[in-house]
């Protein structure tokens, strides 16, 4: 069986920073991650591969900085790392993306199984699952927090907004997970040091018989602001007593209270 | 000129509030509903105003997600100048599904800024809520999934005309062979007026009757974030009550932070809070940045004294 | 002797700071198999200094380093300051040379700067692993023979132990004994954004060129110490140095007493306007010499801040040239072993005597009564009370009938303290600098 971990690199949110007048974002401080969510997908992948002897690409399309990750995807147990590079894929409309990684996927060949994290950490489109599904010509099942593989068939359990929905498909199949379907290991010494030496690719778009104009987005970014909740920030530390009958007062004088 | 609109998602109360959305955004726009699974849901979609009704009939055992080709060729004969689906999981699912078939963009999750003729403007939170990205659409249907309660919802009143145009659904390749229903929450977080909200600094379920008193003399109830739902050594609460940006949004006049760092996570989900308290032993944690008022302490000794404090007051 | 597995390597270096890069890149370079291990996800995310790099000693390895890694201001500009509770007297030197190759120094931020070093070492053929904590050495009878990280063995003919200032690792090798509070400072810093300009305009620089401010006295709260102020490209390292046996006698809080001397009204106005982008305290050796530990024994070698290998003396504070050379000798130091076939004690003694040879033993002993000096209360309380009131009054109108500037300064030593404390201090001052 061949599976593919599709995953985002991306910067971590917990960095970033906003700058109150301006609302510009900086960046500049923030480290890369593999996206939260990717990380229990190739994790997933990794378990199946356990389970059932198949081999697990992990793939990512991206700006250079990106090749960094592939260390860590494969340090993690995948087979072999496929990275499309190309910096105008920064900031992507998710539907170009999903052409790249599906032109990738149909290259890789003879896949039988697609997982993808439900959505990104840094823009939570929650739609290259679905719009890898339709390109591929594949079924697609989002939301899963269950996978069981029996021979050609996958039975998933959706968590959705009241409920759980288990259902049943044939192979081949686009899976996206959420972060409780699994706990992603943490890679051992020997695990990283073996990364090394697993195959990587680094493909261009023109590899894929594609450029960067031929990919269609339809919607077009016009800005990114921080958003700044403009609050009172009026903090009290020391005695308990004393601050909590500060901000009772306040309360009061607001008529919240 | 009419703008011709869709809505579409598989609960009727939601195609009410988009319906209701669209009359508030445009003055005049044809609408059409496309009620997925659920009859009720297109009387509804009748009831509150959609000029056009269309009612997917699922098969057996088919999900809702499976109604996404008919729709897209649906759309692509009759044309749209604008989609709005409903962003539940499966409606979110649908929406991608859609722009993919109909090779249109999509803004997941967003607001409305702008519907003028030739040009739809959107804004969405990204980043795990810290920032909003502004986009709008190059292609011929922009396709917007909407959150739930974006527009307040009408009255529900189901009505026979017009008349429901009743579509067989063909059922697709994925099977749906069970439900499990979730520990629901019976409380209705989105219209509470007061919130005290749990985090992980709590250390005992024993604790949160605790919160519950302060939550009841406020006019209010209690939720969590995140991690108090869904993590283990809590699950205190049921799965999917929890405050935050992948979770429940409120906007309750008075909002209680307790034992949580405020993470950007959880903010996105209370930002709308007319006036929030932040309660943490850290100083630097990032909730006092988001808060009108903030306490630096022991949570278990601060809660009792605001419990005090606040039954005087009264 | 243990079968040759894939896994053995020559040299494993635990931790990818300044020493154990350097010491990596040297081996690899020689074509020896090299492990270089990183606790942090990136080299360098888990350090962190005021600070600044002298150049002298990686220009000898990688020449004009400077030129490709990412270092922050030259230093042109040096200053240092003896604050009292509102005032400070300030020594200012600027000086072009002081910026001319390759004895300059570079102010420098760690996690950019390490992480460079470390990918230098890999581009040379290391192999580097990061985000593992090495747990354990391995030991064959009385000789090192690997690491163990979680549940993994990695076999190796010698470690090079270059983890940093509280060694735990060279605590178990029996090389270095529990870190004593007295031997070490806490420095905290914040990093404060501050535009270009800005920094340029206000500290009187040209474009990348740069300042390093020592402040002695008020800041510390009269324990021994000092602040520091080093000017980056576009931010500003502001922070305090605590020596921690004083830090714990006096019950103080690091962070009311950065607040405080931030607060001081000489230090406000320099980062006026800016946004704290960055919080970290880290331990800093400060015994020199005397916290020197074994540096080697049979398998093994100790490098960088693990070795003790920083220098403070008030004016001048080295800690990664050293640890640059340090790092250099003990990759000097398993060629020599490799070539000689064991890696006994006896055999890697070689690494000391290289020290001693090297300017590393030379300024660590040069300076090794200089922590007697720091110790001195007298340093952080009368020398700048002296210095801001001599001045202060040499300054001062006021219309009356004028004090003769002899008479005034002995009105001063009078006061606060005494000629023959003064001298003792001066003497002390010469015996160590």
């Amino acid at each position: 069986m061949r599976i593919v971990a599709c995953y985002k690199y991306v910067l971590d949110e917990q960095d970033l920073r906003v700058n109150p007048e301006t609302k510009s974002l900086a960046t500049d401080r923030a480290a890369w991650k593999i996206s939260d969510y990717d990380r229990n997908a190739i994790e997933e992948a990794i378990r199946k591969k356990e389970a059932h002897e198949a081999m697990v690409f992990a793939l990512t399309a991206g700006p250079a900085a990106a090749k960094a990750s592939l260390k860590d995807a494969l340090a993690r147990g995948s087979d072999e790392g496929y990275f499309i590079q190309e910096d105008g894929l920064s900031g992507a409309d998710p539907a170009v993306t999903a052409q790249v990684l599906a032109r990738a996927i149909q290259k890789i060949g003879d896949c039988d199984l697609v997982l993808c994290g439900e959505g990104a950490s840094d823009d939570y489109a929650q739609q290259v699952g679905p719009r890898l599904a339709v390109l591929l010509g594949w079924p697609v099942v989002t939301y899963v927090n269950k996978t069981e593989l029996e021979g050609q068939k996958l039975v998933a359990e959706r968590k959705l907004d009241n409920g759980t929905e288990i259902v049943e498909v044939e192979l081949p199949v686009v899976v996206t997970v959420t972060g409780d379907i699994n706990q992603p290991r943490i890679p051992s010494l020997k695990q990283i040091m073996g990364a090394g030496k697993k195959p990587m690719h680094t493909l261009a778009l023109a590899d894929l018989g594609t450029t960067l104009d031929q990919l269609k987005s339809n919607l077009v970014n016009q800005s990114v602001k921080g958003a700044v909740v403009d609050r009172k920030r009026q903090i009290f530390k020391g005695d308990p007593v004393e601050a909590v009958s500060q901000v009772v007062a306040a309360l009061v004088k607001e008529g919240t209270i | 000129m009419q703008k011709k609109v869709w809505v579409i998602s598989e609960q009727g109360e939601l195609l009410a509030e988009m319906i209701n959305g669209v009359k508030l955004i445009c003055t005049d726009a044809a609408i059409t509903a496309a009620a997925l699974g659920c009859e009720h849901a297109a009387k509804i979609a009748a009831g509150v105003g959609a000029g056009k009704i269309y009612y997917f009939k699922l098969s057996e055992g088919s999900p809702v997600e499976a109604a996404y080709i008919q729709l897209a060729q649906l759309i692509k004969n009759e044309g749209a100048d604008l989609v709005l689906v409903a962003a539940t999981k499966r409606g979110k699912t649908l929406a991608a599904l859609l722009a993919a078939e109909l090779e249109s963009g999509l803004a997941s999750e967003a607001k409305i800024e702008e519907f003028t003729d030739g040009s739809v403007k959107t804004s969405r939170f990204v980043y795990g809520g810290l920032a909003i990205s502004i986009d709008t659409f190059a292609s011929a249907i922009p396709v917007v999934s909407v959150p739930p309660r974006t527009w307040e919802r009408p009255v529900l009143v189901e009505a026979d005309s017009p008349a429901i145009t009743e579509i067989i659904c063909d059922p697709g390749h994925v099977k749906v062979i069970g439900q499990k229903s979730h520990e629901c929450s019976t409380v209705n977080l989105e219209e509470a007026e007061a919130i005290v909200t749990i985090g992980r600094g709590v250390k005992n379920k024993e604790d949160v009757a605790m919160f519950e008193e302060l939550a009841g003399l406020i006019g209010g109830v209690t939720a969590c974030t995140r991690p108090v739902a869904e993590e283990d050594g809590y699950r205190w609460f049921p799965e999917g009550s929890y405050i935050g940006i992948s979770g429940r949004t409120v906007k309750p006049k008075l909002y209680f932070s307790v034992g949580s760092s405020g993470q950007i996570q959880h903010l996105a989900g209370c930002r709308d809070a007319k006036i929030l308290v932040g309660i943490n032993k850290n100083e630097d944690a990032p909730i006092f940045e988001s808060s009108d008022y903030g306490i630096v302490g022991d949570l278990y000794q601060i809660v009792p004294e605001l419990i005090k404090q606040i039954k005087a007051a009264k | 002797m243990e079968e040759l597995s894939e896994d053995k390597f020559d040299c494993i270096v635990v931790g990818a700071g300044p020493a154990g890069s350097t010491a990596a890149y040297q081996l690899a370079k020689q074509g020896l198999q090299v492990l270089l291990v990183e606790r942090g996800d990136t080299p360098g995310n888990k350090n962190m200094m005021g600070g600044r790099l002298y150049s002298y000693a990686l220009h000898q390895i990688i020449p004009d380093f400077w030129e490709e890694a990412p270092v922050e201001r030259r230093v042109e500009k040096e200053e240092i300051s003896f604050l009292t509770e509102r005032g400070a007297m300030t020594i200012s030197l600027d000086n072009e040379t002081l910026g001319e190759a390759p004895n300059h120094s570079y102010v420098v931020l760690r996690a950019n700067f390490d992480a460079w070093l470390a990918g230098k070492a890999e581009e040379a053929g290391a192999m580097l692993a990061t985000g593992v904590r090495v747990d354990d050495l391995l030991w064959s009878g009385d000789r090192v023979c690997g690491i163990k990280a979680g549940d993994d063995e990695i076999l190796s003919e010698v470690v090079i132990l270059a983890d940093g200032v509280n060694s735990l690792l060279a605590q178990k090798a029996g090389l270095k004994e529990e870190l004593r509070p007295d031997h070490v400072s806490v420095g905290a810093k914040s990093v404060i954004a501050l535009p270009r300009q800005t920094i340029e305009d206000r500290f009187s620089l040209r474009a990348n060129e740069g300042a390093a401010h020592l402040f002695v006295g008020a800041g510390t709260k009269g324990a021994p110490g000092g602040g520091f102020l080093y000017t980056n490209k576009e931010s500003v390292s502001l922070g305090l140095v605590f020596n921690l046996g004083a830090l714990m006698k006096a019950g103080a809080s690091v962070p009311e007493a950065v607040e405080d001397f931030k607060f001081h009204p000489a230090i406000r106005p320099l980062f006026e306007g800016g946004e704290v982008v960055e919080y970290s305290a880290h331990l800093v050796p400060e015994a020199g010499i005397r916290m020197k530990p074994r540096l080697f024994a049979g398998g093994v070698l100790v490098a960088g801040d693990a070795a003790g290998f920083v220098i403070n003396t008030g004016f001048m504070v080295r800690g990664m040239d050293l640890a640059v050379t340090s790092g250099v000798l003990a990759a000097k130091a398993v060629i020599a072993a490799k070539e000689k076939g064991n890696f006994r004690a006896d055999t890697l003694k070689i690494y000391e005597d290289f020290l001693r040879q090297s300017h590393v033993y030379h300024d660590l002993e040069a300076y090794k009564n200089v922590p007697d000096l720091m110790e001195e209360p007298d340093m952080y309380t009368t020398i700048p009370s002296l210095a801001v009131g001599i001045l202060t009054d040499l300054f001062k109108v006021e219309g009356n009938p004028p004090e003769r500037v002899q008479k005034m300064v002995i009105r001063h030593l009078r006061q606060k303290t005494s000629l023959l404390k003064l001298a003792k201090i001066g003497w002390k001052g010469a015996r160590s600098i």
